[in-house]
């Protein structure tokens, strides 16, 4: 008791030092300056300019598309197409608010593997400049909208309002493929790069297959990422970084080893607001995206003013994650997210134990088996979380279905300032206070069997205004660890009162956070990566695959199951190059097919 | 002359045998609360964890010093030859091993300062914390040596940074892979 007595506990021993805020893998960032808009989408009549590429193989597969004013349109793109890879259509952009037409086919962007300009590069921080003159260092393709003959940070040159869209019947259609080198390494860090590229809108096609993101937006005020399908990266399928006006929508991201979707450090533009939700302006709206099979569905150090709504979250390790643990991000901490109406369900994929403890992640990266349902996660997250706090303020998690997660639906925890570099005294009880948790339905699945999570709500008992309120469950009353017979506190109630948790609870994240996927996979004390029981009283859905023993979480009816004895998708050259690139492409037709598609196409 | 050598080698091996049994598991040690002096900052949460945190700041190159009480709670007189954090290979806060010869009786404590050098973030990845949780301390008593893991009051933690704070590293972290330097 004397602890909560004692909410400032804390010495600094030595005063704070600030540092600059650092971006994401690579050079400090700042926000935009918040004056841009999302951008809409754009017609081939309201382009300003129009460029085309295509493959040899676009014909035939234009041949195939079934309707018929789309085949139409792609036989008259390909009349016009001029280019084979997309970055020489990048590049040869004369004019803001150009659309650049990609048409069906496989794109590896083999000029951009090996340039001579990459040759003096020795693999650390990329700044701006060296995006600009040579983004392959890292990028499969770069759209860098900022000169740098200027100091600032605006994006000022021909490739702002930048659409680039492929134009197959299925966003599978246009593939943009990083791969493998011959000798098993990443071909790419990156696949499309949009950098300080205001305005960017991208639609309709899938990016794969690279070592860090495939769709990665940074330093840009209004973009769109539409209808992408983003999968099998060893981190993320769409990161976003130190960006605003975002709308990313009818997404598929899968397979990834830290997160889906992923908008860090979005612009902090509630940052000054007392109220929890829901708020008006929002930095980045993410909406009808299936973020499924990854370690993370959805992640966000810093992932302030998103609005996430409408999507599906599932079989994932963990489903939806912010945090304000990792330093160097701007805008911490984090705050201000709003969910809504998402399924966040069955997020109970061990794939530490799968991929990582049976050595499977320690092989060169072309043998681990990615493209084929391998996930080597690179971020520590409690196996079987629905959505998970670490250190966030003032997030509205409100109406949404949260069920069959076997370790917790819901974990809001404390994160002091001094882990993530602010050593200032008030840092230390900045974070987990005014979330509201209201009107949310656990532990059912939509048919109205029984699915519970392991434990409904789980918190560190730390923060003020925190408050749950209005939530069902099922069959019982709403569970949680909260040792007082009163229950959570209430919204109604003003929430929370004390900045101190229950040290029995708080810094649980410690020592998993020594998790080290090539040397500390499974760190001493961390029981993060042991995979949760099935709930006792779970019972099956109709049509939902069978559920194998508990004891690992995995499904039988899981893709990886399915295809794990496929070989990897290769670098596409080499010796025995086609006959991997057939299975992987029976493997991608597996994906196709299996994986469920809840996304309705629009052509407009 | 052959007897005598003979002799002096049981001698020596009886000796040795003196040395082999002699019970260095009796010694033991306690340590007092960590203080810190150096160029970033040690910030001390109470009510983090069942015993609190140190959380250390991580500043690529920067060095200070961590002072300590070792007590010798065992039943012997004992020399601490040296200490460190009992980390593991290329630590994220590497202590030089000082050697020191200062001997503790049953008892007694004094105090340690031993050097920090925070220098091997390239070997971790950003969202990676190392946990420091013990003080290895090496002794001699009564001509036999050992080394004693003593848990530290509170665990320090250290939080690797970003790349942008750590120039050593690469984005190919396979290249930075601890375990294969």
């Amino acid at each position: 008791m004397l602890r909560r007595l004692l909410p400032f506990s804390v010495v600094a021993l030595v005063l704070a030092m600030s540092g600059p805020a650092f971006a994401h893998e690579e050079r400090a960032s700042q926000f935009p300056s918040g004056k841009g808009s999302t951008p809409t989408y754009r017609t081939y009549q309201q382009a300003a300019d129009r460029l085309v590429v295509c493959k040899p193989t676009s014909r035939a597969a234009i041949a195939r598309i079934r309707d018929a004013k789309l085949r139409a349109f792609n036989n008259k793109l390909l009349g016009q197409c001029r280019f084979q890879h997309l970055q020489a259509a990048v590049d040869a952009v004369r004019r803001q608010r150009t659309n650049i037409y990609v048409l069906p086919g496989l794109y590896r962007e083999e000029p951009s593997w090996a340039p001579a300009c990459t040759k003096a590069y020795t693999g650390g921080i990329v700044e701006y400049p060296l995006v600009v003159s040579c983004g392959e260092v890292t990028n499969l393709v770069t759209v860098a909208g900022d000169s740098p003959q200027d100091a600032d940070r605006v994006c000022d040159n021909a490739l702002c309002r930048l659409q680039i869209e492929g134009t197959g019947e299925r966003r599978e259609d246009v593939v943009l493929r990083g791969g493998f080198t011959k000798s098993g390494d990443w071909v790419k860090h990156n696949g499309i790069k949009a950098d300080r590229a205001d305005g960017f809108y991208l639609r309709n096609l899938t990016a794969e297959l690279f070592k860090e993101n495939a769709l990665y937006v940074h330093e840009t005020d209004g973009y769109v990422l539409d209808e992408v399908n983003a999968r099998h990266n060893d981190l993320y399928g769409i990161l976003t970084f130190t960006s605003d006006h975002g709308l990313i929508e009818d997404c598929d991201a899968s397979f990834n080893g830290d997160s889906g979707v992923y908008p860090g450090s979005a612009a902090d533009v509630n940052k000054d607001s007392t109220v929890t939700g829901p708020l008006t302006r929002y930095a980045v709206e993410i909406r009808r995206c299936n973020t499924h099979h990854n370690a993370l569905g959805f992640s966000g150090t810093a992932g302030n003013s998103v609005w996430f709504h409408d999507n599906e979250v599932h079989d994932n390790s963990a489903g939806y994650v912010t945090d304000s643990f990792v330093g160097g991000h701007p805008g911490m901490p984090q705050d201000h997210a709003w969910l809504t109406h998402n399924r966040i369900y069955r997020n109970n994929s061990n794939y530490v134990e799968r991929f990582v403890h049976s050595g499977i992640c320690a092989r060169v990266p072309g043998k681990r088996g990615y493209g084929a349902g391998t996930v080597c996660p690179v971020f520590p997250v409690p196996v079987g979380t629905g959505v998970m706090i670490a250190g966030g303020n003032r997030n509205f998690v409100d109406a949404n279905q949260i069920y069959d997660n076997w370790r917790s639906g819901v974990m809001l925890f404390w994160v002091p300032g001094a882990l993530r570099d602010d050593t200032s005294l008030a840092a230390q009880y900045d974070t987990s206070n005014g979330n509201h948790f209201t009107r949310n339905l656990l532990g059912r699945h939509p048919s109205g069997v029984v699915q519970p999570n392991g434990t409904d709500f789980w918190w560190d008992e730390q923060g003020i205004g925190n408050c749950w309120e209005g939530n069902r469950s099922a069959p019982a009353a709403v569970t949680s660890n909260y040792p007082l017979p009163v229950g959570l506190p209430t919204c109604s109630g003003g929430g929370s009162l004390l900045p101190v948790g229950n040290p029995a609870k708080s810094a649980t994240l410690v020592p998993c956070a020594r998790y080290n996927r090539e040397d500390e996979p499974d760190p001493v004390g961390c029981d993060w990566f042991d995979s949760p029981a099935r709930p006792a009283d779970r019972q099956a859905a109709r049509g939902e695959p069978p559920v194998v023993a508990a004891a690992d979480g995995w499904r039988v009816g899981d893709l990886t199951g399915l295809v794990a004895a496929v070989p990897p998708v290769s670098g596409g050259s080499g010796p025995g190059a086609g006959a991997t690139a057939l299975v992987g492409l029976v493997a991608m037709v597996l994906i196709a097919r299996v994986l469920p598609r809840p996304l309705r196409r629009r052509w407009s | 002359m052959r007897i005598a050598l003979v002799g002096a080698a049981a001698l020596t091996t009886a000796l040795a045998g003196v040395a082999a049994a002699v019970p260095v598991h009796t010694a033991d040690f306690a340590l007092g609360g960590v203080t810190w002096r150096g160029e970033t900052a040690l910030t001390s949460l109470a009510a983090y964890g069942p015993r609190g945190t140190d959380v250390l700041t991580y500043r690529h190159g920067a060095t200070g010093s961590l002072t300590v009480t070792v007590r010798n709670t065992g039943r012997f007189p004992a020399t601490v030859t040296s200490l460190d954090l009992g980390a593991e290979r290329l630590a994220l806060l590497s202590v030089p091993s000082p050697r020191r010869g200062v001997e503790l009786a049953p008892g007694q404590g004094r105090t340690f300062t031993v050097g920090v050098v925070l220098g091997n973030c390239r070997y971790y990845h950003e969202r990676e914390v190392a946990t420091y949780d013990h003080l290895r301390v090496r002794f001699s008593v009564i001509g036999g040596t050992g080394s004693r893991d003593v848990r530290l009051t509170r665990p320090i933690v250290v939080h690797s940074p970003m790349i942008v704070g750590c120039p050593d590293r690469k984005l190919d972290r396979t290249r930075d892979n601890r375990t294969s330097p």
